[in-house]
């Protein structure tokens, strides 16, 4: 399936609708980056409802490498005992973009 | 020309509120809204609700509360915290804190009658909320525990598993309002579980084989498997009609329990895992949590498949 992103921060309720989501798949990823499916004109207009900015795939890729970047970054600054408790929050792992 | 009597043999009713139960198909006319209405089918699906007012991860709910009245409390916001918010279903407002600030704690009751126990690290802490203020339990779990599941009512608490210190345990407690009392290990130890239904009907669900096993007020069976077995899940719903959403890692994966087989549902907008959640199979609610880089905030709302009210537009 092809998909297209946009960047929109979520301010709550209303952000996805009910209606919304049972026209289309919203999935969120970090950096406020949001993917949707290409060629739907209800996924359209929920871009632009929720004053989305349009991305090309490359340019929401950069936008959650590097805030993925960044939490690799707060995480290996952790100390050894904090990363090596049980059940703690694993290193973030990359996310590639469908 | 068709009308709406010559089909049906009866005139679209005016009534002053929306009827219930709906019949699918039932049209009327709501005078005080001013609005033609429709029983229409629903498709089930998350929506966003209120973003909580402080992100956090390891949090519990009032798991018998509603999607529209229900409070969350304790987890980690970067170090432990007691803190509550309450939902009215639009918007999280603070409420009083707990008094002792823990995470990956349980939780049960309602947004007025909320109970809280256990929690990092290792604590048997049980606290009660009236809708204003939490209140110290004089005795705690008699198994102190973090990553504990629970479920049920602040007068009718249910407890399982959850990890003493190593290895996860298979202890399983029900509060009768004042007290705990052990009851029938559950066969499979287990920790970062969640738990639905009531302390004599129960669901108890994580990534441990077998992932799903029920409790009947006095014994333990083995369930079906879900399709994805996972820890660090919410859950929603009865024995025979439950909702299991998020877990690890950042899962947005949601299914449906009815009793007999689980089914795969739509799925959040957000994947997380360590959330909280309430409510029921047809209207849940999922907070919190963390996602890939961190704490959320993100509330979101589950409506299931069914009959619902539609106002009919002339757009």
């Amino acid at each position: 399936m092809a998909y297209k992103y946009c960047v929109a921060e979520c301010w709550g309720k209303g952000f996805i609708t009910h209606d919304d989501a049972s026209k289309y798949q919203v999935s969120g990823f970090p950096g406020n980056v949001w993917q949707i499916p290409a060629n739907n004109q209800d996924a359209n207009l929920w871009v632009n409802k929720v004053a989305g900015v349009w991305k090309t795939k490359e340019e929401a890729q950069a936008i959650v490498d590097a805030i993925i970047a960044q939490a690799q970054a707060a995480w290996d600054a952790l100390p050894d005992e904090q990363k090596q408790q049980p059940f703690n929050r694993q290193r973030p792992t990359a996310i590639v973009l469908e | 020309m068709t009308t709406y009597k010559g089909i049906n043999g009866f005139a679209v009713q005016s009534v002053s509120s929306d009827p219930s139960p709906l019949d699918e198909g039932q049209v009327w006319y709501n005078n005080a809204s001013y609005a033609f209405k429709l029983a229409g089918l629903n498709t089930a699906a998350w929506a966003s609700g209120g973003n909580l007012t402080t992100a956090r991860t390891a949090l519990a709910a009032s798991t018998a509360g509603t999607q529209t009245a229900n409070i969350v409390f304790g987890g980690d916001s970067g170090s432990p915290t007691g803190a509550t918010e309450s939902y009215n279903g639009t918007s999280w407002s603070p409420a009083p804190s707990m008094n002792t600030a823990r995470s990956y704690l349980g939780g049960a009751g309602t947004q007025t009658a909320a109970l809280s126990f256990g929690g990092t690290t290792a604590q048997s802490a049980t606290e009660k909320f009236n809708g204003s203020t939490w209140t110290n339990n004089p005795t705690g779990l008699n198994v102190a525990r973090r990553y504990i599941a629970g479920c049920g009512t602040q007068t009718s608490g249910f407890a399982v598993g959850g990890n003493p210190g190593n290895p996860p345990t298979s202890a399983v407690e029900a509060f009768n309002g004042s007290t705990w009392t052990n009851l029938t290990n559950i066969p499979t130890a287990r920790s970062l579980s969640a738990a639905f239904g009531v302390s004599t009907a129960a669901v108890v669900i994580s990534n441990v084989t077998p992932p799903a096993q029920s409790w009947n007020g006095s014994t333990w069976t083995n369930l079906p498997n879900m399709n994805t077995a996972r820890s660090g899940l919410a859950a929603a719903g009865t024995q025979t009609a439950g909702l299991a959403f998020g877990g690890i890692p950042n899962r947005n994966i949601t299914e449906l329990w009815n009793g007999t087989v689980w089914s795969t549902q739509p799925t959040m907008a957000t994947g997380r895992h360590y959330l909280g959640g309430c409510g029921t199979q047809t209207s849940a609610l999922a907070a919190g949590g963390v996602a890939s880089t961190g704490n959320s905030a993100a509330t979101e709302e589950w409506t299931g498949a069914g009959v619902a009210t539609k106002t009919i537009t002339t757009s």
